[in-house]
């Protein structure tokens, strides 16, 4: 067998691997639901951003990356925790994050998941464990630091940190795949490797595109995957997931995918020059949901009828969404106490009550000189 | 009277403080739960709350 890397993907042309034999109609069935209202979610939110020019902050799109995210959002519980880099509404939705939400934070609205004042990049929806930013390697360690808390306190839920094939760029990348494994950690990895970060080129950055088996060598079980064959990737990550909430360690997947659209959109950045027409038409021919789609056809488990309706139902929703975020609010203003998540800090209170001593010099730092 | 404590004691202290009051707290970094210490900073933090909160590393 090749080595899956993004060279051999188009080397190999057309995807024909993709099986649903043997798969529940119904988990089939779902990932498409999935897969496809995330497409059109994206696609209206493409269509509005100009020249209605009432999104209210930078958007990074995810067409073609609808796989990874259809998969999540069967297999994790509404308490995993999922760290997610900023291309994040696939995930925000993998947890069960609504439309509504998504586009009335994106219009700046108070009705949005952070009232109106996250935008798309740092998007959360703390009720269900569910954190986005745009400090992507950061992911990795708050995913791990969260799986240390969740180690130590015996908790059954796991940690899963999302991000992009830039992450392995940096050190924390490697320290916290390191702590993760030395102390058998119940985090899952998920590296969508899309090739570019930003429009760097994977081989600008790193010396070689074998970031799993690097990974590999720290003791850390991976896979190395194809990212739009959707029935593979829920394969690989339902063993990822059942592998790490079985307290046998964690993780890593990596799965090869590629955005359609620019770095952060709506507009075009192909201008640049900095991939090949010939790759973008490759990875829109193995589209991650004509791929299932058309098993699907085949099977008979969809028919054209069938998707009729699940496009007029998912158009409802959609315009429903920009009717709510168009029709609320904008935030009040605030005090700066209130934006932040907790304006409690009860451990600092019970230090508080510390009386501290009329001798002490609270200004000592202005008034004594030294080598600071 | 102010209490009069050297750098190391007072982070000693400090660190002691934050471990009482929260179950949250861990102290994670190189040589901290050796008997010594780090320059007496963590001397007898893992004799107090055990090697899952005071990991070396």
């Amino acid at each position: 067998m090749t080595k899956i890397n993004h060279t051999n993907i188009i080397k190999n042309g057309h995807y024909n691997d993709l099986t649903i034999k043997g798969v529940e109609p119904e988990l089939v069935k779902n990932l498409y639901d999935f897969m496809l209202r995330l497409r059109m979610c994206e696609e209206a939110l493409l269509q509005e951003y100009h020249p209605a020019d009432q999104i209210r902050c930078p958007v990074h799109f995810c067409i073609g990356q609808e796989a990874v995210p259809a998969a999540c959002s069967l297999l994790l519980n509404w308490n995993d925790f999922f760290f997610s880099h900023h291309r994040s509404h696939g995930y925000f939705l993998a947890k069960k994050g609504s439309m509504r939400n998504l586009f009335a934070e994106l219009y700046g609205r108070k009705t949005g998941a952070n009232g109106g004042i996250s935008g798309s990049q740092e998007i959360s929806l703390p009720s269900v464990n569910f954190h986005s930013g745009a400090i992507l390697t950061g992911m990795l360690g708050i995913a791990v630091g969260t799986a240390l808390g969740l180690q130590l306190k015996n908790k059954p839920n796991i940690a899963v940190a999302g991000f992009g094939d830039g992450a392995a760029d940096e050190g924390l990348f490697w320290e916290a795949i390191n702590y993760a494994a030395l102390r058998k950690l119940s985090v899952v990895f998920i590296c969508e490797n899309n090739k570019y970060s930003t429009y760097s080129h994977q081989l600008k950055r790193q010396a070689a595109d074998n970031i799993s088996q690097r990974v590999a060598s720290f003791g850390v079980k991976t896979q190395t995957l194809f990212g739009n064959d959707v029935i593979a990737v829920h394969n690989a990550l339902s063993e990822a997931i059942t592998h790490a909430r079985d307290g046998k360690g964690p993780f890593f997947i990596e799965a090869y995918t590629y955005r359609w659209n620019g770095h952060v959109g709506p507009e075009d950045d192909d201008y640049l020059g900095y991939r090949p027409e010939s790759e973008l038409d490759f990875w829109k021919d193995n589209c991650p949901i004509s791929l299932l789609e058309e098993k699907m056809l085949t099977n008979g488990v969809l028919t054209m009828e069938l998707k009729q309706k699940l496009v007029n139902d998912i158009k409802l929703e959609i315009t429903d969404a920009f009717e709510f975020a168009q029709n609320s609010a904008f935030p009040d203003k605030k005090n700066w106490e209130e934006l932040n998540y907790s304006i409690d800090a009860p451990m600092l209170n019970k230090l508080s009550n510390i009386e501290i001593s009329e001798e002490f010099n609270q200004d000592q730092a202005d008034t004594i000189p030294g080598p600071y | 009277m102010m209490q009069k404590l050297s750098y190391a004691e007072a982070i000693k202290e400090a660190l002691f403080q934050a471990m009482e009051l929260s179950e949250d707290v861990v102290v994670l970094g190189q040589l901290v739960d050796y008997k010594s210490g780090v320059f007496g900073t963590t001397t007898g933090l893992v004799e107090q709350y055990g090697k899952d909160r005071v990991q070396d590393l």
